[in-house]
């Protein structure tokens, strides 16, 4: 959907105002109500649903396989799938190295670690259903789903279950292949609760004047003057800190106090997101079971 | 029914193999910059960056007639950037985790890093109905040189480039890098102050987050200073 | 809040037995073959079964199946906004949300400088300047192709191109047909309910809102221009002598809003909150509902809160349960 003149200018000038108006009436920091489930898909250890109110769909899946290796950063893979997107076009490849990254660089491996040789390696696929149908012949891009995605993996990855390890973690001195219990029940979390880890959330912020605004909608992004991420785990903004292009037309440049302004916000908002993520996690889900 | 995993690896006291460090001592990148532009004829504009053994050449085409869209009322801006065949990547590596980049995959990001940083700059709406493209082509690269530094090379060799098209720019962006065993961080200046766009792996964020910028703007600062006069001197002596 | 996250609304089996007249597809209506068969119906052995989900409709001998869901359809009179998608040879084609995207030729379109203007080729090579992709504007059916495509008119000045205000989509079933599709709100604010769906809420033009409350949207072109032409007065510093050819100066394709302050805008976006709430609780929008809403959402407060889901769907109901109260009114 192109914006017309009028529209834009109203957006714009709504946005860049003193006290950033949004057309829906959200306030800069407010994200807009999202739904999600986990631990859906059956043949998966993980696995999330997030969805928007206008219908745009994120479904991630975690695996887990046993390897035996020394190099820590292989891993993790990621596989970012778009409904009617081919997959190795520019929007897949570059949401898949910025969601990998941004996992790589800021995971704990010792929550994968079997033994000191075997190592689980997690392939983390997210899928994007139904894109905006006009999204071909406008202007504005879609990175950024990147906060969807990065909510979606978080919860795949937080809800990811593991066979019990019934064999030695200590293989030294003895080369031993590690053995599981048979029995689901007993799974454990990948993520333990004692554990302070937590999967990194990336936030796309758009910058309007020298305002800032989060989760920005299809609308705002044709007027944004410019875009950057920002990864948030534990409390503390991580990689990536890195410019998007949010629309197709010309933007411009920022100043360091935006730049800061959009940190500063991302450090406020990531809390609440992680809690309501977290409130999502301890929900029971049975919606499918029920209509069967 | 028992059985012995044991025995299928091998005997139990062999030794991993374990290869001498091949690894080149880390020293501190040269600096020094060779620039060249308007060496390639059949483009609008075009600049040859060498630094410490890499090369990039950056050629731009346009504005040019866009027949692919309806009706765009300003350019279409396009950026191609070709990592040449057997470049060694193996030092494009994010944070001291290893991972061997998918190419594709670090091609479109740097692409689209590119795009975010050029459409703030090119005064897009001056182009109705056409489209710019901007081809990035990394010749060679040194083995020892990071993403993100050859990234500020990138950036720079662009927007030589870009000053050598004529096409109407806002602002001569110049970029800055910063970087430490912990983190690197490469910011697009299009002046004091105004950043085009910002790639930073920042682990620990706090206070030296600023003065890494403050680092990039210095360094940004002073190329800046040098690429200005080149092209002055270049433009003094077509005039003479 | 910043955010809500909420886990999927579980699927309620209904036990309420529904009226009759609801169809699904494949369902046997009716045997008797004196029936005309309508849209939404096939035919098949001298029996009538729907093709889509819906409520019968009979019309003396005429049985069709109103579809619940679906895109809309173009029908003659209809009040519409659109957006222009291409500009084309002497027409624009307009996205409609219907099967086709309509058409609106270069012949039925006000241009500036008149009624009595004659249109010229210089027209025909400005006719971006007129509008341009991406432009909304509020638009009568004027005929229907024999593909189902529709053919556009806005020569009248209630119709022509939007500006000053915010554009919301809601589904086209939603929206009740009435005579009217432009209303003035209260909050000084104006909304057009384009019958296809598309919904313009915009700031109130000074002119609409000084005159009488709803009567001046209802009158033609020609009153207008009679009694402004009765009122003028040499020396009042109108430009122009008639309403009708200030109105179709170039004026009337400007893309530059007017001054909007906070005020206006917040009361735009709490409109919109509140077609967006009578849409998510699948109510039929009219005007009377929609003032309903809106009064209903200043019980809230800040217009931020709207936002949430929970109390969109309050909304709704309180609106049902108030027409309850008050009858169908």
């Amino acid at each position: 959907m192109v914006l017309s003149t009028a529209e834009k200018s109203y957006i714009y000038e709504s946005l860049s105002g003193e006290n950033t108006l949004r057309t829906d009436s959200r306030k800069y920091n407010e994200f807009r109500p999202l739904k999600a489930a986990c631990s859906f898909v059956p043949n998966c250890n993980g696995s999330s649903r997030v969805y928007t109110a206008d219908g745009i769909e994120c479904i991630t899946s975690v695996k887990a396989k046993v390897v035996k290796t020394k190099d820590l950063a292989n891993l993790i893979a990621v596989e970012v799938d778009i409904e009617g997107q081919r997959d190795n076009s520019a929007l897949c490849l570059d949401l898949s190295a910025l969601l990998q990254r941004s996992l790589v660089n800021n995971f704990d491996y010792e929550i994968l670690r079997l033994t000191d040789k075997y190592y689980f390696q997690i392939y983390v696929d997210v899928l994007i259903l139904s894109v905006p149908g006009d999204f071909k012949n406008s202007s504005y891009t879609l990175y950024s789903l990147l906060s969807l995605i990065s909510m979606g993996s978080y919860l795949a990855l937080k809800s990811c279950k593991l066979p019990l390890l019934t064999s030695t973690t200590n293989d030294r001195e003895i080369e031993e292949e590690p053995s599981f219990a048979d029995d689901w029940e007993l799974a454990t979390d990948l993520i333990p609760e004692s554990s302070e880890f937590q999967p990194v959330l990336v936030f796309v912020v758009g910058l309007v004047g020298s305002n800032v605004i989060i989760d920005p909608s299809l609308d705002e992004e044709q007027v944004l003057e410019n875009g950057v991420c920002i990864g948030y785990s534990q409390g503390n903004i991580v990689p990536p800190i890195q410019s998007v292009a949010l629309s197709t037309v010309d933007g411009k440049p920022f100043d360091r106090k935006t730049l800061a302004k959009a940190t500063g916000l991302v450090k406020e908002i990531g809390q609440p997101v992680t809690q309501a993520l977290d409130a999502i996690l301890s929900e029971e889900v049975d919606e499918y079971g029920s209509v069967f | 029914m028992n059985i012995d995993r044991r025995r299928n690896l091998g005997p139990a006291n062999v030794k991993p193999l374990v290869f001498a460090e091949s690894a080149p001592a880390k020293q501190d990148p040269d600096t020094r910059v060779f620039l060249e532009t308007g060496l390639i004829q059949n483009c609008n504009g075009s600049s040859y960056l060498e630094n410490d053994k890499t090369i990039i050449i950056t050629s731009v085409y346009g504005p040019r007639p866009n027949f692919t869209r309806s009706f765009n009322d300003q350019a279409n801006l396009k950026i191609n950037v070709e990592l040449s065949k057997f470049l060694p990547l193996d030092n494009f590596k994010d944070n001291q985790k290893n991972i061997v980049p998918d190419k594709d995959r670090l091609v479109s990001s740097l692409e689209s890093f590119l795009l975010s940083n050029y459409q703030s700059l090119i005064l897009l709406q001056n182009y109705p109905k056409s489209s710019i493209e901007i081809f990035v082509q990394v010749v060679a690269l040194n083995p020892t040189h990071s993403l993100l530094y050859t990234l500020k090379n990138i950036l720079n060799s662009v927007s030589v480039a870009l000053v050598d098209s004529g096409l109407n720019i806002k602002a001569i962006a110049c970029s800055g890098y910063s970087g430490s065993d912990s983190h690197e961080t490469v910011v697009n200046f299009a002046a004091k102050d105004e950043i085009l766009g910002i790639w930073s792996d920042f682990q620990d964020f706090d206070s030296t987050f600023d003065q890494s910028i403050d680092a990039c703007e210095n360094d940004s600062a002073q190329l800046r200073k040098e690429i200005n006069g080149y092209l002055l001197k270049k433009a003094t002596k077509n005039a003479s | 809040m910043i955010i809500s996250i909420s886990a999927p609304t579980k699927l309620e089996s209904s036990e309420k037995t529904v009226g009759a007249s609801i169809v699904t597809p494949g369902e046997l209506i009716t045997d008797d073959p004196t029936w005309m068969r309508g849209h939404g119906t096939y035919f098949l052995n001298d029996k009538t079964y729907s093709s889509v989900a819906g409520s019968v409709l009979k019309v003396n001998k005429l049985l069709s199946v109103v579809p619940f869901k679906g895109r809309y359809s173009p029908e003659t009179g209809d009040h519409l906004v659109g957006r222009i998608v291409e500009v084309g040879q002497k027409r624009w084609k307009v996205d409609i949300g219907g099967e086709h995207d309509a058409v609106l030729m270069l012949g039925s379109v006000n241009l500036p400088g008149g009624i009595l203007r004659r249109k010229s080729e210089s027209d025909e090579l400005q006719m971006r300047s007129f509008l341009k992709e991406g432009d909304l504007l509020n638009a009568e059916v004027q005929s229907l192709f024999s593909d189902g495509s529709a053919s556009l008119h806005t020569r009248s000045l209630k119709y022509g191109k939007l500006r000053n205000g915010v554009f919301v989509r809601v589904p086209a079933n939603l929206i009740v047909r009435a005579k009217n599709h432009s209303h003035n709100l209260p909050g000084n604010v104006s909304v057009i309910l384009g019958v296809n769906g598309y919904c313009w809420i915009y700031k109130s033009s000074s002119a609409a809102s000084s005159a009488d409350h709803s009567a001046s949207t209802n009158r033609t072109a020609a009153e207008m221009s009679s009694s402004a032409s009765g009122k003028y007065q040499p020396g009042q510093g109108s430009v122009s002598i008639t309403r009708l050819e200030q109105e179709s100066s170039w004026d009337i394709y400007s893309d530059k809003n007017d001054k909007l302050s906070t005020n206006i805008k917040d009361t735009i976006s709490r409109y919109k909150n509140c077609l967006l709430s009578l849409s998510q609780c699948n109510i039929g929008i009219n005007e009377v509902r929609l003032v309903r809403a809106y009064e209903i959402s200043l019980g809230y407060g800040d217009t931020n809160i709207l936002v949430r889901e929970d109390i969109r769907k309050s909304i709704g109901e309180q609106v049902i349960f108030q027409e309850k109260m008050r009858g169908t009114g």
